[in-house]
């Protein structure tokens, strides 16, 4: 087949190259031809504003009105989820909305390509918000903190959390979810 | 009762006056009162360095500062290491040595390594990785930056010899 | 965070009047390394902060031949690390001011506010116990003086009064011919927890030891003093049986948790280990040797 030689021959050029001068991998297949980009070492074209702190991210950004979320982590890896309770949170004043995995749709155990290959997608549902069982301990990663509002917010509900994992040893209540990233 | 607290303080150069509440970090008053977005929050404790600035010439986490605290003090962001016309060495370097990919750490790892250099104008890798230990970066990996610095410290003492 | 009030006295009288008004809700911020990250996350609920940086006792570091050292509550690492006189005559305190933390908490960070944390795997305790530090507490009634050893009294808890603050550690001038050494395991080289810390304070009369205290961290719901370590030291030669003798007893004092750190029988392992190491280190600079270097292992 063709196809399949084509490259051989060229990793054989390369290679004879590579004897000569001694400076290159046996199997680093070189360009016989100088391009514009591929080969060079431009700097990248975002640079100039991350290394000035002009670039703006998710963050960084304010729109008026906006409202501002926090995220409840588990303070427990491998924990049963017993019961969340969100009432104290959503009676507090200027709590726009409270969200756990209970408010998003059931998505059923089939197994999906979601652009990274094959996945299970009741996995990725738990990755999202957790429901029955948090799977990790979670690192404190904010977002923003502009709304102390929410922070406190979703502190409330992790006192409550914490109370009940004094109560039931075993079953560790918690909550799990994602936050807004700061990774553009 | 609950009352703002009215705070003076140098920021890059220029004597600035601002409002904030005693809870707020440094942090926080700097990109939410001031806009100072450069300066960012990854861990909020402390460990990841992101959000170093210089305070009276020391490197500090901002967030492990109070806002009220700088009240007279002079602060440098990653704002202010550029002059008005062209990037700090350090910063060229960093984009010619491809230290930088997401750029959240950039800022932070910018202000210290400066802070290193002025003090240290010629620091061994080690100073440099020692100096550095309290920034982390997730994507570019250590290497890059740390040659970058180094690149940066000889173009600056060829500028000054 | 919870609403704050703030407030930067200026003198310790000021100090002692804030902190008489508002008791048990006032806590002193130095370095505020510990204290903004437990009030961020809710550890601790206290609504009235004291800076007490701005008070000039409070960052001094005092050296007298006679009466010894004198550091102020809230004098932050990198200062304590770049006395020469600290360098010259405490160089087990050295060890640890300039291992604290990266470079930006050094610059804040502060040798009493690690006291007054009371962190079970505090770095700076086990070397001021060694020293034979005394804490220079100020309150109402003025000033009382406590052991560093009594000050921690559980996980985070000291022994401070609800109207009393840290206004100084004093450190006694070092014998003769002694020497002082801090090490500590962690799992990488900066940046990390003590999985065990040992802090000691060792005197030579002649090839005999004369005196030596023995503190470890991270075995134990506090800081440990462990004076069975020096006793099993002290009117014998130093001889590798006798250190020996001495990290089993700092082994044998330790009462270890399991946690992600390490294993209760590991870290009891490890303080044998480390309290040798320590004190061979000292010895050394107790005959006069340099000894510089990494002081954790990993």
């Amino acid at each position: 087949m063709s196809t399949t030689a084509a490259p051989t021959d060229k990793t054989k050029a390369a290679s004879n190259g590579a004897g000569s001068n001694g400076n290159f991998e046996h199997n680093m297949v070189l360009a016989k031809e100088r391009y514009n980009i591929v080969g060079t070492r431009p700097v990248r074209h975002d640079g100039a504003d991350k290394v000035t702190g002009r670039a703006l991210y998710g963050a960084d950004i304010k729109l008026s009105g906006m409202l501002e979320g926090a995220v409840l982590r588990s303070p427990h890896a491998h924990a049963r989820i017993v019961s969340i309770d969100t009432s104290e949170a959503e009676a507090m004043e200027g709590v726009y909305a409270v969200v756990t995995a209970a408010d998003m749709p059931e998505s059923g155990d089939k197994i999906v390509d979601i652009g990274e290959g094959d996945t299970r997608l009741s996995y990725v549902r738990g990755n999202v918000l957790a429901h029955d069982k948090v799977r990790y301990c979670g690192p404190r990663h904010r977002g923003g903190r502009r709304c102390q509002h929410a922070r406190r917010a979703a502190g409330l509900r992790k006192d409550q959390g914490r109370l009940r994992a004094a109560q039931s040893r075993d079953h560790h209540p918690g909550c799990h979810g994602r936050r807004r990233a700061c990774h553009p | 009762m609950q009352k703002k607290v009215s705070v003076q303080a140098t920021i890059n150069g220029e004597s600035q006056q601002f409002l904030c509440e005693p809870r707020q970090s440094l942090l926080e008053v700097l990109r939410d009162e001031l806009d100072l977005t450069g300066v960012k929050e990854g861990c909020g404790d402390g460990n990841c360095g992101a959000c170093t600035v210089e305070l009276d010439g020391r490197l500090v986490c901002s967030c492990l500062v109070l806002g009220v605290e700088v009240d007279g003090s002079s602060l440098t962001t990653v704002e202010g290491v550029a002059n008005r016309h062209e990037l700090h060495p350090l910063q060229q370097c960093f984009l010619e040595d491809a230290a930088l990919q997401c750029g959240i750490c950039t800022p932070g790892f910018l202000v210290a390594a400066k802070n290193l250099l002025e003090k240290n104008p010629n620091p061994s890798e080690h100073e440099i990785r020692l100096h550095l230990a309290n920034n982390l970066c997730r994507c570019t990996g250590y290497d890059k930056i740390v040659r970058a610095v180094q690149h940066a410290a000889e173009r600056l003492n060829s500028v000054s010899a | 965070m919870h609403w704050i009030d703030y407030a930067a006295p200026q003198s310790l009288d000021e100090a002692v009047a804030l902190f008489r008004k508002h008791g048990a809700d006032a806590r002193a911020l130095a370095g505020g390394t510990d204290l903004l990250v437990q009030l961020e996350d809710g550890r601790r609920r206290n609504g009235f902060v004291i800076d007490i940086k701005k008070i000039p006792q409070l960052t001094a570091i005092d050296w007298d031949p006679v009466k010894g050292l004198t550091l102020g509550a809230a004098a932050p690492c990198y200062q304590i690390a770049a006395n020469a006189d600290v360098q010259e005559h405490y160089p087990g305190l050295h060890d640890v001011v300039e291992m604290i933390g990266g470079t930006p908490i050094q610059g804040r960070a502060s040798v009493g506010g690690n006291l007054c944390n009371a962190s079970p795997s505090a770095d700076s305790i086990p070397v001021l116990i060694a020293y034979g530090a005394i804490a220079h507490i100020v309150g109402p009634d003025g000033v009382r003086h406590l052991p560093v050893e009594e000050f921690c009294v559980a996980p985070g808890k000291n022994a401070l009064g609800e109207d009393e603050f840290l206004a100084a550690l004093h450190l006694p001038p070092p014998d003769p011919h002694s020497g002082a050494r801090y090490v500590r395991f962690i799992p990488r080289n900066e940046m990390d927890i003590a999985v065990v810390g040992v802090g000691v304070n060792v005197t030579l009369d002649g090839d005999k030891v004369s005196a030596a205290r023995v503190a470890l961290s991270a075995v134990a719901p506090t800081p440990l003093f462990v004076p069975a370590a020096g006793a099993a030291l002290v009117g014998h030669p130093v001889s590798d049986e006798t250190i020996a003798k001495a990290a089993q007893a700092a082994a044998d004092a330790a009462t270890p948790i399991d946690d992600m750190r390490g294993t209760a029988k590991y870290r009891k392992h490890l303080c044998g280990v480390m309290t040798r190491r320590a004190l061979e280190a000292a010895v050394k600079r107790a005959r006069g040797e340099k000894v510089s270097g990494p002081v954790h292992d990993v």
